[in-house]
């Protein structure tokens, strides 16, 4: 088992200005991730998915229970500069978090606020955007890159930072096919071969299905957790919660309803093509 | 109201080294009381193909049709315009301003000096059309709505102006699966009445598929193709190529069509696929 990354106990938050009385946007949560972890936080408009990113690199902060991010807590202001090194958050529109005026002055942002050497800067700069497949834009203007583009670049910008953890608030929502399919991947990659921990946020359950966990929200609470095959496959709890499946996880519902006789967690078009081929060599 | 544009040109910054040529020579059309749907990666020049059909931006060559006539961009042909042609912007909550719901909505129909009782009617009518017409709301700052009421809100303000086309820029960016539901549940609504446009431009077509009669499909400023739904479907390896996607019951699909299936690649929505599916096993189950 991993060594536990983040941790939240009766996590609870009331945004500031809110009367004592109002319901809480975070309520009591309780929550271990462990280091290499991937998960998917899904949730309706206003239940809490944004909330609870940024209380993992105390963008906010408890109001009541705590947070630790590797044993930090995010009470302590004399841990947060190293806590946002560990965790990294980037944003749905990729336009609200660029600074620089060249791709590589962004990416070297966070570094030099850190004061580390130029050389290094230069060599972490460039890993990162060859990591992510753009070094050919290093020298361009931010806003002559398309959305996915931008998206990579924030993200170089974080890994530059050389993270233990992505926060990534539905980072493909404004992003063209092409654009979500090369960001998830190398999500997915940095994830797989340098056990960096991944918290998305999605309103897509395509993008969910490909996370080792998902977690549901509902009004600040943390209703249910496990894997996608067992979230993503209760339809009923996602309808009541204003949210859905994949195509497949859909249709394979619905077939199951009218009688077919089909495995439960099917979530991926592959899976439901074996097993419609296997009901036709049955039959 | 039938749009039909002949080799519509858009460069930014024509005649300096910053030039960006966004639209070369389209020759489109939209036929009144269609649900058109406008597909291209980014930076293949839909936004700005909408500024030019809303009139906020002038075509440096081509032109453009409205009802047979070609729009010549004085001041009161525009007017006419903007009250004809709403526009929705990507993100449009954003542009909330007002302090409270009732303003935000009763801003334009103001601006366009209609008598307050006419106000006051337009308001009440374009909240209901989308559902807020809650009177509790009305009194509210915009902002404390939620998500996803914020979206139908900024489409209400639109609407308040009676449009008869409405152009929406990825409309659903951002909301949860409910909130898109209801979107395109009111976007259906309003093309069901006679001569009432819809253009959506959306990378996600899981939603508007079942909906959509006519694509518009740009590639690096040019119109790739248009046409009905089948005839651009059919093109999928076109599509992959310029980056763009299927719908994902049409993916789903293709999965099971390569696993030697016997379906039809071409379907819309989950509900024809189930149908399929399920006549299907009636043929393969064993008597």
């Amino acid at each position: 088992m991993a060594a536990v990354l983040l941790e939240t106990k009766k996590l609870t938050f009331v945004y500031p200005g809110q009367p004592e009385s109002s319901r809480p946007a975070l309520k009591e949560i309780d929550l271990e991730v462990c280091a290499g972890e991937y998960i998917a936080l899904m949730g309706a408009n206003g239940s809490g998915k944004s909330t609870l990113l940024k209380q993992f690199n105390a963008l906010l902060r408890p109001t009541g229970g705590a947070v630790f991010v590797d044993g930090l807590s995010t009470a302590d202001d004399h841990c947060i500069p190293q806590i946002r090194s560990l965790c990294g958050m980037i944003f749905q529109n990729p336009d609200n978090q660029i600074v620089g005026t060249t791709v590589e002055e962004d990416v070297a942002f966070g570094l030099e606020n850190r004061a580390v050497p130029p050389p290094e800067i230069r060599r972490r700069v460039a890993a990162a955007l060859e990591l992510l497949g753009i070094a050919h834009r290093a020298g361009f203007p931010p806003h002559q890159l398309s959305g996915g583009e931008k998206q990579r670049v924030a993200l170089a910008g974080l890994l530059a930072l050389r993270p233990r953890c992505l926060l990534l608030d539905e980072p493909t929502a404004m992003l063209d096919p092409a654009g979500q399919a090369v960001l998830l991947e190398a999500v997915q990659r940095l994830n797989r071969e340098q056990g960096i921990t991944v918290i998305q946020a999605t309103h897509y359950p395509e993008e969910a299905a490909l996370a080792g966990r998902v977690l549901l929200l509902e009004n600040g609470l943390l209703l249910k957790e496990g894997p996608p095959n067992d979230i993503l496959s209760d339809l009923p709890l996602l309808r009541s919660l204003g949210l859905g499946s994949t195509a497949a996880g859909e249709l394979a519902y619905l077939l199951r309803r009218d009688g077919m006789p089909l495995p439960g967690g099917i979530l991926h078009n592959r899976e439901l093509a074996v097993q419609l081929c296997l009901y036709a060599q049955k039959n | 109201m039938l749009i039909c544009t002949k080799k519509l040109s858009y460069t930014y910054m024509p005649g300096t080294s910053f030039k960006v040529e966004a639209l070369r020579e389209i020759d489109l059309s939209i036929d009144r009381g269609s649900f058109t749907v406008l597909l291209g990666p980014s930076g293949s020049g839909k936004s700005t193909l909408l500024q030019l059909l809303g009139g906020l931006l002038r075509p440096t060559e081509g032109a453009i049709f409205i009802d047979g006539r070609r729009l010549q961009y004085r001041r009161r042909e525009l007017r006419e315009l903007r009250r004809r042609v709403g526009l929705v912007f990507q993100e449009p909550e954003r542009q909330f301003f007002c302090e409270t719901l009732y303003d935000e909505i009763a801003f334009a129909p103001r601006n366009f000096a209609l008598p307050p009782g006419t106000v006051k009617e337009r308001v009440e009518q374009a909240l209901q059309q989308v559902g807020l017409d809650d009177p509790a709301l009305l009194q509210r700052s915009p902002f404390q709505l939620s998500a996803g009421q914020q979206r139908l809100a900024a489409i209400a303000a639109v609407l308040a102006m009676q449009p008869r086309l409405l152009l929406l820029d990825e409309p659903t960016a951002g909301l949860d699966q409910a909130g898109q539901r209801k979107l395109f549940a009111l976007l259906q609504q309003l093309n069901r009445r006679p001569g009432f446009t819809v253009v959506v431009v959306t990378h996600r077509l899981d939603r508007v598929a079942s909906l959509a009669d006519y694509y518009l499909v740009l590639d690096r400023g040019g119109l790739l193709m248009e046409g009905s739904p089948g005839e651009i479907f059919s093109r999928a390896e076109e599509l992959h190529r310029c980056g763009l996607s299927l719908p994902p019951v049409m993916l789903l699909m293709h999965e099971l069509i390569a696993a030697g299936l016997p379906f039809s690649p071409v379907l819309y929505s989950i509900e024809e696929a189930r149908r399929e599916i399920n006549a299907w096993r009636k043929k393969v189950a064993r008597p």
